[in-house]
């Protein structure tokens, strides 16, 4: 008898409006969360029901959400941003992709915590730039800074330079 | 009353449900909207993953 090799399932991609629009939001903006929903696509590509890392979960039954989406996950693209998705069907596997969004523990949630938010700023004038360690947190510190220039808390210039740092994968300190 | 026959909430009752018990991260408001696109059910064309992953690649929009 021959040994066949089992044959991947299919995967199709559906998305919805409300995932275009705050998929857009990020992607332009936060350089990390693309290379980081695009690492989620391939985990989903190879098993669509492998968890992409341990934030990779469902919410618990009988919650709200869980009653009104009961197959809807939730996996970090980054320190406080997420892609809500579910997975679904046989041959072909469908990934619909709800939302990315943002937490609520940078206080950008409800109620605003400006207070959280000056302590956060503080740390990001103060980054330097080194290590990949430091670049991880250089890229949430970008995206939370491009959160507080949305809200019109973070100046434009100080983002920019923020930017400017990373891109340049900058020592800079400040002066 | 049966499972099928739970009250759909909405727009404020909606948001206040969602408040307990979120284990998200993310507001209450946040994943009402993701509720209500549930049950909008407005999905795009199927699009093949690795079709998805090239485009994105290639620096196309999410």
């Amino acid at each position: 008898m021959k040994n066949t090799p089992i044959e991947k399932p299919k995967l199709s991609v559906f998305k919805c409006p409300l995932f275009t629009e705050t998929a857009d939001k990020y992607f332009d903006k936060v350089p990390s969360v693309h290379r980081a929903y695009l690492d989620f696509l391939k985990v989903k590509r190879e098993n669509p029901i492998a968890p992409f890392g341990k934030s990779d979960k469902s919410n618990p039954i009988s919650t709200p959400l869980a009653d009104s989406i009961p197959k809807l996950r939730h996996a970090h693209l980054s320190h406080d941003i997420s892609v809500f998705y579910t997975v679904s069907g046989a041959n072909p596997v469908q990934l619909k992709l709800y939302s990315i969004m943002s937490h609520d523990e940078a206080g950008i949630g409800q109620p605003v915590n400006y207070k959280k938010q000056k302590s956060l700023g503080k740390k990001m004038a103060n980054q330097v730039f080194t290590s990949p360690e430091t670049q991880r947190i250089m890229e949430d510190m970008i995206s939370l800074a491009t959160r507080l220039n949305e809200e019109k808390i973070l100046p434009d210039y100080l983002l920019e330079q923020l930017n400017l740092m990373y891109n340049q994968g900058s020592t800079t300190t400040k002066e | 009353m049966k499972d099928n026959e739970k009250k759909q909430l909405v727009g404020e009752e909606l948001v206040e449900s969602l408040r307990h018990n979120n284990h998200t991260g993310v507001s209450a408001e946040n994943l009402a909207k993701i509720v209500e696109a549930h049950r909008a059910n407005i999905w795009s064309d199927p699009i093949d993953i690795d079709d998805y992953i090239k485009h994105l690649e290639a620096g196309g929009k999410p």
